[in-house]
């Protein structure tokens, strides 16, 4: 499956890190870890991604406070098909350091790459046919009423 | 004697136990994180950005951001095939008060057709 990869747009307002940029990065690489994605200018699918909620959390006050504190990473991903515009799937991503103490110091390196991850892996499921795409709500058959109805 | 002064310092005990629960109780109440979905985006310039026929998916991506949900309707005696919806919606709850938004955005092939925009916020309280 070819795919355009958009650069992905940071929602969260975050200063101190270009977290759209690290999204992109985080794409990229777990694209090119599946042997069925290929990353194509001309690819035949565009894919459209969105950091949608970061909180850096701390490990500290995970330690102390249980509950509170998390690094949370939050990414959607729309499919498209890139010639017709028609949407194909939509796919979030979410990634939780809830509970933990010392050893959990640093999550928020690496939450943006296990949100990538999770949706990578909900996109290979997708081109795999084991996920149904995105829901389509049936319109019912229209029959005009006509007078031989009315008997 | 003895009997009334133990009987006013049960009294105090007893009173300052239940300023200490009411404390703690408006404590926890007063900690509680509001519950949000995320607010919408950039709502106020759907009307200047986006334009009826023209603007595409990748506008209202742009725009909006990717929505939660897609789906298509159909309308026979007005295109025999049916268009695709996108679905947008805001939740958040902050003590006692609850918006409620949604979006639809209408599409006519590729290209943006229209949208729907419903609110609850600032309707939706709830009453103890």
């Amino acid at each position: 499956m070819t795919l355009i990869l958009d650069p992905c747009t940071d929602r969260t307002g975050t200063k101190d890190r270009d977290l759209a940029k690290e999204a992109t990065e985080a794409f990229r690489t777990a694209l090119s870890k599946i042997k069925d994605f290929v990353v194509a200018a001309d690819g035949r699918y565009r894919l459209t991604c969105e950091v949608t909620d970061y909180q850096e959390g701390s490990a500290f006050t995970r330690w102390l406070l249980p509950g509170r504190g998390q690094t949370v990473g939050k990414i959607s991903a729309i499919v498209t098909d890139a010639k017709t515009g028609e949407t194909q799937t939509i796919i979030v991503g979410e990634a939780r350091v809830r509970s933990g103490g010392f050893y959990t110091i640093g999550a928020y390196s690496y939450i943006m790459s296990s949100a990538v991850d999770e949706v990578v892996k909900k996109l290979d499921a997708w081109a795999h046919g084991e996920v149904s795409a995105a829901p389509t709500l049936r319109p019912f058959e229209h029959r005009g009423r006509t007078s031989e109805d009315a008997g | 004697m003895m009997a009334d002064r133990s009987r006013r310092a049960q009294q105090r005990w007893r009173g300052a136990a239940v300023a200490a629960l009411m404390l703690g109780a408006f404590s926890i109440a007063s900690c509680t994180p509001p519950v949000s979905t995320g607010a919408f985006r950039s709502t106020g310039q759907i009307e200047t950005k986006l334009k009826r026929g023209v603007s595409t998916k990748t506008d209202v991506l742009s725009l909006l951001g990717v929505p939660n949900g897609p789906g298509s309707w159909l309308l026979p005696a007005l295109d025999p095939s049916p268009r695709e919806i996108w679905y947008y919606e805001d939740m958040a709850m902050s003590g006692s008060t609850l918006r409620m938004q949604m979006i639809f955005v209408f599409f006519k092939g590729n290209l943006y057709d229209g949208y729907l925009w419903t609110s609850g916020a600032g309707a939706l309280e709830t009453k103890f």
